[in-house]
């Protein structure tokens, strides 16, 4: 599983990151029990500051999405009931909202309804499948 | 006064050898026989998506390893005039060695990330991802019987010796602990298998020298304590303890740099199964 953060986003990098981690988590596709990767480890990666990474984790541990323990590190404890479903709606107004965005630029640019579908394809087919 | 010129011409001699074998390694670029060893020993398909971050890497450490191990010895040999004599130390030849690998580490930068937006994968990297159990549990070994040696020669003699030594194995396991940490953690941006597998592979291996050689360079430390528990003995003589310290000095020697030179694949699953091959 790939996340992804824009550094020079108008989102700052933590909620870029909790939102993600609470996506996979609505979808199931980060199941209960699994073990996140530890906070130097994401940071690393990412090129963020250690802090940048704890308050996204400390967030998603406040939201009853993960637990954190000494030694364990940090696990996925799975939505649990209304949370989930909360979550999915989240999640299908985020996509609506991101695919109006696009829309709207595919008519600004003048491209045609297939154009749009096409370029839409393209960027799905370079990314890898989540889960 | 011919005696001291004849000293000082070896001591000379020696030195600018090792000083020479240093600067050379690190004019040395990694030969195919190097790269297609640590293919093997790695289980790893080299490629020509990953062949330069292979090459890079093995260029750091073995400029860093090589120039460590001839420092160490250099430095043995100098330590060895004070007594008069001139003698091949192995056990600074490995703490230099040990030292050099750390610097190493801490100078490779492991995969190079792009502009622009950044991924990261969601899967944890832990150490036992890149370091089977038996080099660790020998580690853990060695340390034992340097505390209870250290402990022994604490509580016999009453001096400082025994402490000094502890501060100074504490502060190389310290730079081990670190440095291994170091070795995990290090970005691992989301690339191609060949370019993950190859950076799983350099961990591994340098998770394996950095503990080969943690082994082989507790030796020394192990048998000083030894000889400084040895001091206060009464029954069986000084010569008994430095014997033991000794031997157990050598057992840890070897079996640092068997564990250090021995195949270490690393075990995420993305290691490509082709040993002892190299693509062109």
């Amino acid at each position: 599983m790939i996340i992804d953060i824009d550094p020079d986003g108008a989102v700052p990098a933590y909620e870029q990151l909790r939102t993600q981690v609470t996506e996979l988590v609505a979808s199931g596709t980060l199941a209960a029990g699994t073990r996140l990767p530890s906070i130097r480890q994401l940071a690393s990666d990412l090129g963020l500051a250690p802090g940048t990474v704890a308050r996204a984790f400390r967030e998603l541990e406040a939201d009853g999405l993960v637990t954190s323990r000494v030694r364990h590190g940090t696990v996925v404890t799975g939505p649990a009931g209304g949370v989930q479903a909360a979550d999915q709606a989240a999640a299908e107004r985020m996509l609506h909202d991101a695919a109006r965005t696009f829309a709207l630029a595919a008519r600004r640019l003048g491209m045609s309804d297939d154009g749009a579908v096409r370029a839409v394809r393209a960027q799905l087919e370079t990314l890898p499948h989540q889960g | 006064m011919a005696q001291l010129m004849v000293m000082g011409l070896v001591v000379a001699v020696a030195v600018a050898v090792c000083l020479y074998a240093a600067v050379a390694a690190f004019k040395q670029p990694v030969s195919r026989p190097r790269l297609e060893k640590f293919a093997a020993r790695q289980r790893l398909r080299v490629t020509a998506d990953n062949g330069p971050l292979v090459l890079h890497a093995l260029g750091i450490t073995q400029r860093w390893r090589t120039l460590g191990l001839w420092t160490g010895i250099a430095c043995g040999v100098l330590w060895s005039l004070r007594e008069g004599r001139l003698t091949l130390d192995f056990a600074a030849a490995f703490i230099g060695w040990f030292a050099g690998a750390v610097v190493a580490e801490w100078r490779i930068a492991g995969i190079p990330r792009g502009e622009g937006r950044r991924a990261a994968s969601l899967a944890p990297r832990t150490l036992s991802s890149y370091l089977r159990r038996g080099p660790l549990v020998t580690l853990a070994v060695a340390l034992a019987i340097w505390l209870g040696a250290t402990i022994a020669a604490a509580l016999r003699t009453g001096g400082l010796a025994p402490w000094a030594w502890a501060a100074v194995t504490l502060s190389g396991l310290a730079l081990l602990v670190l440095t291994l940490r170091r070795v995990v953690d290090r970005p691992q941006p989301p690339a191609g298998d060949d370019l993950v597998a190859a950076d799983d592979a350099l961990r591994a291996r340098a998770a394996a020298v950095l503990t080969g050689s943690a082994i082989a360079a507790l030796g020394l430390p192990t048998a000083a304590v030894f000889e400084v528990a040895g001091r206060s003995e009464a029954v069986y003589g000084n010569a008994s303890w430095a014997a033991i310290g000794l031997l157990l000095m050598l057992l840890e020697l070897g079996v640092g740099w068997r564990l250090a030179t021995d195949a270490s694949p690393a075990r995420t699953g993305r290691a490509r199964p082709a040993p002892a091959a190299t693509q062109s």
